[in-house]
């Protein structure tokens, strides 16, 4: 079992139910919305073995139907440098 | 899922949030000593709740003076270039102004207005008792809680009428121990006088030589007197020589503002001729108001 975590030097803000985060010191600021901001927040504070559960309990869709698009977010925010783990 | 900022808009107040993130990762990689000030690192309790202007419009930091230089580079190298400078930016000479185009303004403060000790003694004493707050998930070092209440206090002297609120929420909601704990900070800082102008207790130090400065800035006086007021609480030689050079030079930065374009030779040498008449017109209107001697 194992979490993931924001990569180093990530800052992120939640407003709105939108995240915003960047690779600093430098722009750009990407912007994750809906399903993708709810992904965010929950893959940091669950395991990542269950993550696509919770996303699944979400959004009203069985849980193996919630795996592949939640590993290929995570692929690639993972591939940005935006998170880390799992 | 992810989108870049080409197609969305991105509020202020997170361009803010994250630009100070990112002024302190060039602060890390550089070793340079900071301390964010005011906006979003105030600590709540000093802040108004219902003041919808509180979290400010740029990032505002102090820097360690022994390390300005490098963190003046640094910023230059991630792409902030300067708005004004230290000499240009105010008349105090305590911030340099850096913008950027995706995080917005910054002020690096290498002193504080109304802080007389030495610029260098004076961080390392607000170092010296710094904590910490997450800022978009960035660890950024900031002033103790009553050192924050002592610089807002401070930046209200400036600034009465904008800073009402802030004086309220450090100083006047505060308890008797805090207010020690501000006093007895401003004693250290030799900032006791900036801070009595704040707080409605300037009379008390009409013998002090920064008082007809502070009485200037704090109500309103005119340039001539406040110039006249820095020169009397200049502690040195080599600042009232600065205070002399910058009585007759033109501020192009600030023309640039207010003309909306890069002066001229032509508009810098107006401005020039402009200024003493300007100083001159301040002065006689002071003293038909007879408001001040």
């Amino acid at each position: 079992m194992s979490m993931l975590t924001v990569g180093p030097e990530v800052a992120w803000v939640e407003v709105d139910h939108t995240v915003y985060v960047a690779v600093l010191p430098d722009p750009p600021i990407l912007v994750l919305e809906g399903t993708a901001a709810f992904i965010w927040v929950t893959a940091l504070r669950v395991e990542y073995e269950g993550l696509h559960e919770h996303v699944a309990a979400k959004v009203g869709i069985s849980p193996e139907e919630a795996r592949e698009p939640v590993s290929v977010f995570i692929d690639d925010v993972r591939a940005r440098g935006l998170i880390v783990g799992g | 899922m992810v989108s870049d900022t080409t197609t969305v808009a991105i509020p202020s107040g997170v361009r803010l949030l994250l630009g100070r993130a990112a002024v302190q990762v060039i602060a890390n990689r550089e070793g340079v000593d900071l301390l964010h000030i005011k906006g979003h690192a105030v600590d709540p309790s000093l802040r108004d709740p219902l003041d919808p202007g509180a979290s400010g419009t740029d990032v505002d930091v102090m820097v360690r003076p022994e390390h300005a230089t490098r963190m003046d580079v640094a910023l230059r190298r991630r792409g902030w270039s300067v708005y004004s400078t230290y000499l240009n930016g105010s008349p105090f000479g305590h911030a340099q102004t850096y913008l950027h185009e995706a995080w917005g303004y910054l002020d690096l403060h290498r002193s504080f207005p109304g802080v007389e000790v030495d610029a260098s003694d004076a961080f390392a004493i607000l170092w010296s008792a710094r904590s910490s707050v997450t800022i978009a998930g960035v660890e950024c070092p900031v002033p103790s809680v009553s050192a924050q209440a002592l610089i807002l206090i401070l930046n209200a002297a400036r600034a009465p009428s904008k800073g009402t609120r802030d004086v309220a929420a450090a100083w006047e909601h505060a308890g008797p121990m805090e207010h020690s704990a501000i006093e007895r900070l401003a004693s250290d800082l030799e900032a006791h006088v900036a801070m009595a102008a704040a707080i409605g207790r300037l009379e008390d130090f009409r013998d002090h030589h920064s008082y007809r400065l502070w009485r200037a800035v704090s109500q309103g006086g005119t340039r001539s007197e406040e110039w006249w007021g820095r020169l009397r609480a200049a502690r040195t030689w080599r600042e009232r020589a600065r205070l002399a050079r910058q009585l007759s030079l033109v501020n192009t930065e600030h023309l640039a503002i207010r003309l909306g374009h890069a002066p001229t030779s032509r508009e810098v040498a107006v401005e020039f001729i402009a200024r003493p008449s300007r100083a001159v017109r301040e002065w006689v209107g002071s003293r038909r108001g007879g408001s001040r001697s």
